[in-house]
């Protein structure tokens, strides 16, 4: 085999410089395995959504036909133009006691057992559909959470207070649900049969299509409204009521957007990281040419033309791009992995399968060789287009002589203190190009770090925040509205209670003039919806901070807050000052927006006092949800107080659909925060790295470049020691530069992230918090780091000898 | 191996009114001032003067590296002034070969490799070829031992007769050599002297930069330069006219 000899001094001069190779390829490689993890991750992401999502067809719009519909309804849905199916089901709510008495919601689902589950379905894991009038089956997350196991009898407890035991029957995995372990309640599968035995009423009021045409289930918000509203009309002609329209986003689950928005974050940092990381290689490769120039002058002497010698520094920067691109897959396989796992569990998506698509590895590659090259050319082709006079000159584009610029003939002129220092200085703004390059990776890891910390405090802050307006213990929801006066009754004889405040909140929706009102609300009832609340203006329990406008007053019956999700989520055109119209269960009153308050971990929410409630209820002096300030303030106390609650209501036959000590929702969100801290700071792991590698190639450039000058410092006397300190300091003061860079840029960046994550969690950007002992901590990990990858270029100064220095050509 | 066509009739070289001018932030420096040569074929040139005279500049000209601000290069009857970049490139790497103070061997390749690489760029002599010519041409040179040796093995004066060696692997015209014994001590320095009276009395055209008096006992022509012009021209022996193939 003829190897070419331009091939064989590429790879021989690669492996004399294998220490800075190894360098490059780590800064490459850690850069494209990120790359590779968040394009693995997203890619298991997405296409695990469609297997438990999409897979389930989900209806594109669910219609609210109370006391419940015939067949002939759904024969006149599915007539309609646009709709491709239809089916009619109901939910219904119950709890499940456990068996150390414990009481948890549970949503029932329920579908005729003649229904032939084409739609909004579910896949039966283990036992059968449809189940017998006595038993239900039991989302394979809540038998998990709950510690369930499918052949058990459990008790259900309904209004009343009565218990039934019915038998699990099976486990099902629905996944249009958010897993039982992110909601607290259980998710049940039965026919009406199970409703009938439980005492309800077993009619079927939800009417559920999907509408779309040849080319499938529509996607579209518009054209689904669209195809209700028409056959919303159609059945109302027919003499059936419905009251509202459910279109929750189309084909989305219900997490989606946030996934997205979590490894889009991730994507942009990722990419970033690979393109700076891709510039400092390509710097460190024109470094190495200018090493080389009077190679690539000899060369050229004997007759390789500019296009030969470019080949083959070309090919030695797709040789390193290639090697790190081969050490970087096996861990972005196991990244991506890892990564999906932990935004799947954040999510609540399914993951049936971990296989990594070949696409996204023909991307990686594509990125990881292709980048690297393309950041290179440029200064390859300056590199090695110089002429042969200029590369036997050896004087030629390695850079205006020192003092050229404004900054060095400054430097120049600053000549008392420690010697070391400015040696050092002046080195260091030797290469200015490089300088930038060096700090700019450094700075922007720092102030990543800094910035993922900073807006995990945000979280934290929006966290305390939101608890901080719940000032009480408990809270208590019961599952429909009761008289005021028996629930005051039934709260004064618990104990423990030190005081407690009633209110009443509904389902709502903004109507539109002539059209059934239609809400974005997911069948879990949960994710996008609307409620309007009543609360006493003078609580204490509540306090909300305003964002515009004013609080409720006590004789406000026409006045409404909002909250901050109302008017991105729900009304769109409200605007503070002018009339609202808001309908509780197809009766419409209209309000006046008098202010909006931020609200965080609720959701979106119209304030109201009591009697502007009643006005659209119709139905005054009604209490559905309690707030209970306990004596003890800790958990034990408050589950305590939940167990007394749940006890004296049960006693008294009022159903409770949930008692929540606060506590819990902290845990949930400190969860959230906690993940996406985590996120963030690998990422600025992932670039640090990237930027020590990068400083630790500068550092070897430097002193090979400078070999000769060392050589002459030694032989007038500078001590092994001396040299290896110039290096050090020269390492350090790139770090301090690098550190105030990541100072000055961490700042609009966890501005940036406090609004993006903000944003797209709360719908308002977080709060500004920048605490300054992690800005301190980041800046000496920085320090140390720096020292670090400095260190090896400092011995390599410090073992040359006068001679091998002077000897160098 | 004929893949060069034969030398044109007349001179190897010939130069008429050459001169170069540096313009610096000190002013303009006249570094050759109309210089005017003719070198027959089989000579050996010794190119002598002061530091700064423009012996370098001289070269550096005559090699197409530096462009003459007035008067004209032809070289085997080439005017280098109509070759664009590219061709000058490729005309330097068939027809002249440079050997410069400082051994200038690529450090990562072999000495034979560093002998073949000219071949290689130039497509001169068929692959398979390669190896065998460059130890033909190492043995010229009296280092074939060292051929598999990597540069920084070598000594001082091996590493220049290697550097020779190479500057004769496509059989070049001409050998233009920048000082090439300045670096080297007395005895390698004599010995390098000798290879290159001994190319030039096989048909080796040599334009050699030197300091050293001793030159004279092996150059055929000596041209001393001052201030950029010609400032003596003498024959020293007369030149051998015989041809020799380098392989
Ligand atoms: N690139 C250059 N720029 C400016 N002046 C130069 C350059 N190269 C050479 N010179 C000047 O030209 C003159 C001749 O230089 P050179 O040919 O190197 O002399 P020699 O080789 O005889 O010592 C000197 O005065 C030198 O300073
Ligand atoms: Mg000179």
């Amino acid at each position: 085999m003829l190897i070419p000899l331009s091939a064989r001094k590429i790879v021989r001069d690669l492996i004399a410089m294998r220490g800075r190779v190894a360098m490059m390829i780590g800064a490459i490689a850690v850069s494209v395995a990120a790359v590779g993890a968040v394009l693995g991750s997203r890619a298991i992401l997405e296409r695990e959504i469609r297997v438990n999502y999409i897979s389930t067809n989900p209806a594109s719009a669910t219609l609210h036909v109370p006391g419940g519909a015939k067949a002939d309804a759904l024969r006149i849905a599915r007539s309609r133009p646009g709709v491709l199916d239809a089916a009619l089901r109901t939910r219904s709510g119950a709890r499940m006691v456990l068996a150390n008495g414990r009481r948890v919601p549970l949503l029932l689902f329920v579908a005729p057992a003649s229904d032939p589950m084409r739609i909004a379905g579910f896949r039966v894991e283990r036992g059968h559909w449809p189940a017998a009038g006595d038993e239900l089956l039991l989302e394979r997350s809540s038998l998990a959470y709950f510690g369930l196991h499918a052949g058990e009898r459990i008790a259900l407890e309904t209004s009343g207070a009565r218990t039934w035991t019915v038998r699990i029957a099976g486990a099902v995995h629905d996944g249009a649900v958010s897993p039982s372990s992110q909601e607290g309640i259980a998710y049940g599968y039965a026919t009406p049969a199970l409703l009938s035995r439980l005492g309800k009423a077993p009619g079927l009021d939800e009417l559920k299509i999907v509408a779309g045409d040849a080319n499938g289930a529509f996607t579209n918000v518009r054209r689904i409204d669209a195809v209700a509203q028409d056959v919303g009309t159609a059945l109302r002609a027919r003499g059936v009521a419905v009251t509202r329209i459910d279109a929750p986003p189309p084909l989305r689950h219900p997490h989606q957007a946030q996934m997205e928005t979590a490894t889009g974050l991730l994507m942009t940092f990722a990419v970033l990281t690979l393109l700076l990381g891709a510039i400092l290689i390509a710097t460190m490769l024109g470094s190495m040419l200018t090493q080389q120039i009077r190679q690539i002058g000899v060369m050229k002497a004997l007759g390789a033309g500019d296009g030969t010698v470019f080949g083959m520094y070309a090919l030695m920067a797709a040789a390193i791009a290639v090697a790190a691109t081969a050490v970087a897959l096996v861990p972005s396989v196991l990244a991506a992995r890892y990564l999906a796992a932990v935004v799947a569990g954040l999510f609540g998506i399914d993951l049936t399968s971990l296989d990594v698509p070949w696409s996204v590895f023909a991307v990686e590659i594509a990125a990881g060789v292709l980048v690297p090259v393309a950041v290179a050319y440029a200064p390859l082709a300056r590199g090695t287009s110089i002429t042969v006079r200029e590369a036997i000159d050896g004087t030629a584009r390695s850079g205006a002589a020192f003092g050229t610029l404004r900054l060095q003939s400054l430097l120049g002129r600053w000549n008392t203190g420690n010697r070391t220092l400015r040696l050092a200085l002046r080195n260091v703004v030797r290469h200015p190009g490089r300088l930038a390059l060096v700090v700019m990776l450094l700075g922007a890891s720092g102030a990543m770090f800094v910035s993922a910390i900073g807006t995990a405090n945000g979280m934290q802050a929006v966290v305390d925040e939101g608890m901080s307006h719940r000032r009480y213990d408990v809270a208590v929801n019961l599952s429909r509205a009761e008289d005021a006066a028996s629930v005051i009754r039934t709260m004064n004889a618990v104990p423990d209670v030190q005081a407690f405040e009633t209110g009443i909140t509904a389902s709502a929706t903004i109507p539109h003039d002539g059209a059934i009102d239609v809400t974005r609300t997911y069948p879990d009832g949960g994710h996008g919806s609307f409620t309007m609340t009543a609360v006493r203006p003078d609580t204490a329990f509540v306090q909300l901070p305003l964002t515009q406008g004013r609080w409720l007053r006590g004789d406000d019956a026409n006045a409404v807050v909002f909250n901050h999700l109302v008017i991105p989520q729900q009304a769109h055109d409200a605007r503070v000052g002018e009339l609202v119209a808001i309908a509780l269960n197809g009766r419409v009153a209209r309000y006046r927006l008098v202010g909006t308050v931020s609200d965080f971990g609720n959701p979106a929410t119209a304030y109201v006092t009591e009697s502007g409630f009643a006005r659209a209820s119709g139905e005054p002096g009604r209490v559905s949800q309690i707030r209970v300030v306990t004596r003890g303030h800790d958990g034990a106390a408050r589950a305590a107080a939940v167990a007394a609650i749940q006890r004296r209501f049960a006693d008294e036959g009022i159903v409770l659909r949930s008692a929540t000590p606060v506590g819990q929702f902290r845990l949930a969100l400190n969860g959230h925060a906690l993940v996406l801290a985590q996120t963030l700071g690998a990422i600025a792991v992932v670039m640090a790295i990237v930027g020590i590698f990068g400083l630790g190639s500068a550092i070897g450039s430097g002193v090979l470049e400078r070999t000769r000058e060392f050589g002459i410092m030694r032989s007038i006397g500078a001590s092994s020691r001396a040299v290896a300190a110039i290096v050090v300091v020269e390492g350090l003061l790139y770090g301090a530069l690098s550190a105030v860079a990541a100072l000055l840029l961490s700042i609009p960046l966890t501005l940036m992230l406090d609004r993006f994550i903000g944003m797209q969690a709360f719908l308002v950007p977080l709060p500004f918090v920048l605490p300054p002992a992690v800005v301190a901590i980041s800046t000496a990990v920085g320090f140390a780091a720096a020292a670090l990858a400095s260190l090896a270029g400092a011995l390599a100064a410090a073992r040359l000898t006068i001679r091998d220095a002077l000897a160098a050509v | 191996m004929a893949f060069r066509t034969d030398p044109a009739p007349g001179p190897v070289v010939a130069t008429r009114g050459l001169s170069k001018a540096y313009s610096s932030p000190s002013g303009t420096v006249t570094a050759l001032d109309a210089v005017t040569l003719t070198i027959e074929r089989g000579e050996f040139v010794a190119v002598v003067g002061p530091s700064g005279s423009g012996k370098t500049t001289l070269l550096n000209v005559l090699a197409g590296i530096d462009v003459p601000t007035a008067g004209e290069v032809i070289v085997q009857g080439i005017a280098l002034a109509r070759l664009g970049d590219a061709e000058l490139t490729a005309w330097r790497g068939r027809n002249v070969g440079l050997v410069f103070q400082f051994f200038q061997l690529l450090p990562t390749l072999t000495v034979a490799e560093n002998v073949m690489l000219p071949m290689e760029f130039c497509a001169t002599v068929p692959p398979r070829e390669r190896a065998g010519c460059a130890r033909m041409l190492l043995e010229r040179v009296g280092i074939a031992g060292q051929a598999d040796k990597f540069p920084a093995f070598l000594s001082g004066g091996q590493q220049q007769r290697a550097a020779i060696a190479r500057a004769l692997a496509n059989d070049p015209a001409i050998v233009l050599a920048d000082e090439p014994t300045g670096n080297l001590d007395s005895k390698s320095g004599d010995a390098i002297r000798a290879l290159f009276a001994d190319l030039a009395a096989a048909g080796t055209t040599v334009v050699m930069v030197t300091h050293e008096h001793s030159i004279a006992r092996y150059a055929t022509r000596e041209i001393a330069l001052a201030d950029g012009a010609v400032a003596g021209d003498r024959v020293l022996h007369p030149a051998a006219r015989e041809s020799a193939a380098a392989c």
